[in-house]
């Protein structure tokens, strides 16, 4: 749900397609009319399989809705699509209710495969050494794929919650909670394909981030909010925490800034800070609910996801840092990650 | 949401000027019926009777049977799989099941599944449409259905028995056996339904999956005349039902869902001088199972026992003035994942006015306070007035407030509950128009009503769903029912339709409610000839938005689909009779949600018997 980065506005498709060399401000040139910008996930109301992604340019002039059926028609993307990872090329897109993983090309957005083999309600993913690591729901268990030939490879039982799962220091790191349930981190080893480790933090841990080797978790309740950094060479934690930031969630690293969500405020802190910061770098109106059912920040500019209570199409508003609006969306039903794509 | 209140009084006076259908209920003296309220305090509304004979004609489902014979429209998740209706513009919620007088819809959901109820163990189903919480409690608001187990106390032995097979090994039967003398009466039934339900979707090569059920319905119902004044009622019902629902991604985790319902009711009903009074005591379970993988032994549950106890007592003070009290008590004992283990009690008094001012013209009005440990409940109320002008026409105006209380899992639902949400309430008001002409009836009722404290199930910022009150409604519209039967010579002909235009707007964004659709039509024409009977039935619903905004990129089609039957009896003095039938005969291609196709063209052939 919630990831990188940013983008703008509106053109019509057929100036997408038409122009597969857009100019960015960038001089790489362009692999795919999907490239230099943030990919938006859209996840869909659940039971119905009209999950999507849409398509906003880095410099938020470009924008297009549904991009995998419009590449892929009659394919569709699913029921729930729940998160993106990539490797190289490739974005794996885990469509929850579906059991499926879409692998496309994340530039052209062309479809390279689905992946269904022991897949039960698949959460997350991410690849390591080119084999891709899913968490399951119901299995309860990491699933683990060849991520080029997308051949199911084992299972890693965990027996309890696997969601979010991310890797730092050559590992394997899976948040065991969901639904601000869930105190414990598992961590990975992926040359034995087992788990070498429980880290036991703190229940209400809803964000996990990894920069420069270190692990960031973030746990949030009623009570409080407190931040985590597990050091990665011995799984070790260091923690600091406010009882004035409660409920914190949706996490994300940009640069050297933590930023998270408490309510409809956004906050920042240094990632070298010991302390929240309880003084927010602005508030969005709180005019339906919702509002960061995706939260992202992304070079600088802050994307929010308002899914609209899933009963129409979401809203994105990208923020400069000091909550100036600088784009606002309408996308598909359930916005839920940003992903920068750049080549 | 309901059981509480139900019922019901006030009556008027009787000027005989009910309504067709009560008029035939009148003429056979010998039927008791179970729901003295709806006959005799529903004078100024709409009511649209539903014969044993219409039950046979459809499925067995409570959906298909309102679906194509009312203007109820119904959001099915596939066929089969879980279904709740919108009548009047309203939401699943604010209508209300009641069986022989009680309020049967979950005090989990609020909402009755209107396929977990099997017609054909009912004699008669009655459809009210709108408000009455004054007399069936919460959730009346866009109208109520009314499942009737009519006892008979004429010397009697009948059996019956009905089979029908169709497409998809659907299997539905029912025997059924009616025993009465003059002091005696009983009547029971066993239904089965059952389906793999695995058909192909119209236009692709893709196949229904995990959509199959079965369900055992036992009805039974007992009558006792004690003596002149008084006599004894008993009804019960059993439910046991599993769906697998069914998938709309191919490789989707298969899952399952379980009912157990049960349904219990004794009266006693008794008169003395002016006076009668009805004692009711009622005991009403439902529960649930739903697997998350068929493959696992894992799954979840919940469930609602109920008990309900009241007593009506009238007052018949002239014979052109009545007055009624209801006392009555509920207490919802609830437990299951999610709720944990939570007590409601309500108790109520309704109090009921009839008044005939003349032959041609009568009022009645009601109201009703409930009590309640959990929520807050406004006074509700009913006045309603009819005029007959003539024997051709008649006029009906009818006034409302009714409510629908939080369910259990709106106020329990671990982390999610809100304890402090109102009861949804709305003011409502209708002008009936009722023309008889020889055997042509039609009724035009145009209403309008104010909904407020909408609750709703959203996300919040803390990444958590929870109900709260939010929307404001206003819905207006107009339904026309119409019915007309003629004979030639042996040539009998029965035409019924309806048709409805509605408008519900959502009062912050002025757009129409999604789900709900502004027209809906349906049509019914029988044609008999000595032995053969035959007909064509259409449903015609149309486009409907799926979403707040009324984005035009996700409206659903509109659609229109017709069945086609035709049967003979063998049997010169009973019941023998062998048929066909062809549902959605022109294979319209349609869902009533999104990704919810529905079957195509298929066929089934019955069997009924009856002696």
């Amino acid at each position: 749900m919630k990831l990188k980065n940013l983008y703008l506005g509106i053109i019509a498709s057929a100036f997408l397609f038409a122009s597969c060399s857009s100019d960015n401000d960038d001089n790489d040139v362009a692999l795919g009319v999907y490239d230099n910008g943030v990919l938006i996930l859209n996840e869909g109301n659940f039971g119905t399989p009209n999950g999507s992604v849409s398509y906003v340019s880095n410099d938020l002039a470009t924008f297009q809705n549904d991009i995998f059926k419009l590449v892929n028609t009659p394919m569709v993307l699913g029921d729930v699509a729940q998160s993106m990872s990539f490797s190289n090329e490739k974005a794996f897109i885990v469509v929850n209710n579906s059991n499926e993983v879409e692998v496309v090309n994340r530039y052209t957005f062309k479809s390279l495969g689905t992946i269904t083999e022991k897949l039960q309600n698949p959460r997350y993913s991410v690849v390591v050494n080119d084999k891709l690591y899913v968490t399951n729901s119901i299995s309860q268990a990491v699933t683990v794929y060849d991520a080029k030939t997308y051949a199911y490879i084992t299972s890693i039982a965990l027996g309890k919650t696997a969601e979010k799962i991310i890797t730092a220091n050559g590992k394997i790191y899976v948040t065991n909670a969901a639904y601000g349930n869930g105190s414990e981190v598992t961590v990975i080893s992926p040359s034995a394909n087992a788990v070498t480790k429980t880290i036991t933090l703190e229940n209400g841990i809803n964000s996990i981030e990894e920069n420069n080797g270190t692990v960031y978790v973030l746990a949030g309740t009623s009570a409080k909010s407190k931040l985590f950094k597990i050091n990665t060479s011995t799984d070790t934690a260091t923690s600091f925490e406010s009882t004035t930031v409660k409920n914190a969630i949706n996490m994300d690293i940009d640069g050297d800034k933590i930023y998270y969500t408490q309510g409809t405020g956004v906050y920042e802190m240094n990632l070298s800070a010991t302390a929240f910061s309880d003084k927010a770098l602005f508030s969005v109106k709180d005019s339906s609910w919702s509002t960061f059912y995706g939260f992202g920040v992304i070079d600088g500019r802050i994307y929010s996801g308002d899914a609209n209570a899933f009963t129409s199409d979401g809203t994105v508003t990208v923020y400069s840092s000091t909550g100036t609006v600088l784009k606002t969306l309408t996308v598909g039903v359930g916005p839920n990650g940003f992903y920068s794509n750049n080549n | 949401m309901t059981i509480k209140l139900r019922f019901a009084f006030c009556l008027l006076l009787l000027c005989q000027s009910i309504l067709a259908q009560n008029d035939s209920i009148n003429k056979l003296k010998e039927v008791v019926v179970s729901d003295n309220n709806l006959k005799n305090f529903s004078n100024t509304q709409s009511i649209q009777r539903l014969s044993d004979s219409i039950i046979s004609k459809n499925q067995s489902s409570l959906t298909s049977l309102l679906n194509y014979n009312t203007v109820i429209y119904f959001k099915e998740n596939g066929l089969g799989m879980t279904s709740s209706p919108s009548f009047r513009g309203t939401t699943s919620q604010q209508t209300v099941v009641v069986w022989n007088g009680i309020n049967i819809n979950s005090q989990l959901l609020g909402q009755a599944d209107f396929n977990t109820i099997s017609t054909r163990g009912f004699n008669s189903i009655d459809v009210k449409a709108g408000g009455g919480s004054v007399v069936y409690g919460s959730g009346a608001i866009g109208g109520t259905i009314h499942l009737n187990n009519d006892l008979k106390f004429t010397d009697t032995f009948k059996n019956d028995f009905q089979i029908y097979y169709g497409e998809f090994n659907t299997l539905s039967a029912i025997y059924g056996i009616t025993a009465a003398t003059k002091k005696w009466s009983f009547d029971a039934s066993f239904t089965r339904n059952s389906s793999d339900n695995d058909f192909k979707f119209v236009g692709q090569e893709v196949w229904n999956k995990n959509g199959q059920y079965y369900n055992n319905t036992l009805d039974a119902a007992i009558g006792y005349k004690i003596n002149d004044k008084n006599s004894i009622k008993f009804y019960s019902e059993i439910y046991d039902g599993e769906r697998h629902f069914s998938l709309t991604s191919p490789n989707a985790t298969k899952t399952k869902y379980q009912d157990y319902n049960t349904r219990n009711l004794l009266t006693w009903s008794s008169s003395f001088s002016s006076f009668n009074s009805n004692v009711r005591l009622a005991y009403i379970t439902e529960h649930y199972n739903y697997f998350e993988d068929i493959n696992l032994d894992g799954y979840t549950s919940g469930g609602v026992k109920s008990f309900i106890g009241k007593y009506d007592l009238d007052y018949t003070i002239s014979s052109t003035m009545k007055i009624s009290t209801i006392l009555d008590y509920t207490k919802n004992d609830g437990q299951g994942s999610g709720i944990g283990k939570s007590t409601r009690q309500i108790g109520g008094a309704s109090l009921l006015w009839k008044h005939s001012l003349t032959e041609k013209w009568n009022y009645e009005m009601s109201a009703r306070k409930e009590v309640s440990d959990v929520y807050k409940s406004p006074v509700l109320f009913s006045v309603g007035s009819r005029y007959n002008f003539s024997d051709f026409y008649k006029l009906k105006f009818n006034f409302s407030r009714n409510f629908r209380i939080p369910t259990f899992n709106d106020l329990y639902w671990e982390g999610s509950g809100n304890p402090d949400l109102k009861p949804e309430s709305s003011f409502q008001a209708e002008i009936g128009n009722e023309f008889t002409y020889k055997d042509f009836r039609m009724t035009v009722t145009a209403y309008g009503m104010k909904i407020k404290d909408m609750i709703r199930w959203l996300p919040n910022n803390n990444g958590n769903w929870s109900p709260e009150n939010t929307d404001r409604v206003t819905i207006y519209g107009a339904e026309a029912l119409l019915g007309w039967k003629k004979s030639f010579g042996k040539n009998t002909f029965d035409f019924s339709g309806t048709y409805a235009y509605n408008v519900s707007l959502d009062d912050r964004t002025d757009k129409q409610l999604f789900y709900v659709p502004y027209h809906k039509l349906t049509g019914s024409l029988s044609y008999y000839y000595k032995k053969l009977s035959a007909y064509y039935q259409i449903m015609y619903t149309g486009e409907i938005f799926t979403t707040s905004d009324n984005n035009p990129k996700y409206i659903l089609d509109a659609y229109n689909v017709s069945n086609v039957g035709v049967d003979y009896n063998f049997s010169k003095k009973n019941i023998f009779k062998l048929g066909v039938k062809a549902a959605n005969l022109w294979n319209e291609k349609y869902e009533a949600l999104p990704s919810r196709f529905m079957p195509g063209r298929n066929l089934t052939i019955y069997l009924n018997l009856n002696y």
